[in-house]
């Protein structure tokens, strides 16, 4: 029991250091690419940035899924893998019908 | 582009998840298409839900394990209500939107807070409750849950709403874990200001794809929530003012009526 208790807060901990960190990039390139869109608007680096920022945002929870179906698997709890596992595989379907679209 | 970002900043500070504020917005106040007014909202609620993912550390008020069972269903209505709501009659989506904000309405102004704890600590949560430190008790608390099939009920309730009209779902699904499935109200807004993040980016891949997402537009509403956001919100966590609520509620019946009427033109 502790021991499962344990573990979730370090699971905690890591997936939200993950969102820190997925945050701060998609707020930096978001600030980065208004900037440039405002003084030189449509130029290609202003357009990547604003593309990549929220590329980097809706990244940040597929990884966080990612990351949470590894865990369970090191900590060999199964519920919690198919359940994280099934999850990632929906994501992963739009991730599909998204590149099919933009195809 | 301005006015992307007050609305990020308000609806955070308000307290809602980005959404059900922010596509009324732009919608109705900036005329913007409902497919684009709901793709740049889904950005919102994503970077709503990450900044709170980030911020809710080390209390243990997130329950991944009830959280990813429950994101099954959300996701899995996410991701078909993404993709069929191009064949959804817009008239339809308005009819939907009037629905779902009078209930949030309903729910704003009857919202009663079950506590939902045990306070015997040596008590087995079983596989989906948890155990937090309560701040008014001082002490470590239980909690365990109970009617899982009306959870994924309103789960993929939420889904649906998140991919159809691109507003977070937590303002449905956060009362009802809380009145009819024995989850704590803070338990149930940390573990559901998680959800919606992951049901938000079950869909937006699709809206972007679609060119959906006015990508300025989002970057400003995206800033907008991540500064407002800073300034301190916390979705039925504390007690907030009476008249605040009541006001939401008001604007919220009012976009309710809105809908209708623009759902009868």
């Amino acid at each position: 029991m502790k021991t499962r208790r344990a573990n979730a807060l370090a699971l905690e901990k890591l997936l939200s250091t993950l969102m820190l960190v997925g945050v701060t990039v998609t707020a930096i390139s978001l600030i980065a690419g208004l900037v440039f869109w405002l003084v030189h608007r449509d130029t290609p680096a202003g357009t990547w940035l604003l593309r990549f920022g929220l590329m980097a945002l809706m990244a940040t929870p597929i990884l966080r899924i990612a990351l949470a179906v590894a865990e369970s698997i090191r900590l060999k709890d199964s519920f919690f893998t198919a359940t994280t596992a099934v999850v990632l595989l929906l994501l992963m379907l739009t991730l599909a019908k998204a590149f099919w679209l933009a195809a | 582009m301005v006015a992307g970002a007050v609305a990020g900043c308000l609806g955070s500070l308000l307290g809602i998840g980005g959404g059900v504020f922010l596509v009324p917005f732009l919608n109705i106040v900036l005329g913007l298409p409902l497919n684009v007014a709901s793709g740049v909202s889904l950005m919102t609620v994503i970077a709503t839900s990450s900044v709170v993912s980030a911020g809710s550390t080390g209390k243990s008020l997130v329950n991944l394990r009830l959280g990813m069972l429950l994101q099954v269903p959300a996701s899995a209505a996410a991701l078909i209500s993404g993709i069929t709501v191009v064949r959804v009659p817009v008239r339809v989506l308005y009819i939907v939107f009037a629905a779902v904000t009078a209930i949030i309405a309903v729910i704003m102004m009857t919202r009663l807070e079950r506590r939902n704890v045990i306070l015997d600590s040596s008590v087995d949560p079983g596989r989906l409750g948890g155990r937090y430190y309560e701040e008014e008790s001082g002490r470590e608390v239980v909690y365990r849950t109970r009617r899982m099939p009306a959870a994924m009920a309103v789960s993929f309730a939420g889904g649906s709403v998140s991919g159809l009209l691109g507003i977070g779902g937590g303002i449905l699904q956060v009362p009802a874990l809380n009145a009819w499935c024995g989850v704590p109200l803070r338990a149930a807004a940390a573990t559901s200001a998680v959800m919606i993040g992951v049901t938000a980016v079950a869909s937006a891949p699709i809206y972007y794809a679609r060119g959906d997402v006015s990508v300025p537009l989002a970057a400003a509403a995206v800033l907008g929530v991540l500064v407002g956001s800073r300034a301190g919100f916390w979705f039925g966590g504390r007690a907030r003012a009476k008249w605040l609520k009541l006001l939401m509620a008001a604007i919220l019946a009012t976009v309710s009526v809105m809908y209708l009427v623009r759902a009868a033109a």
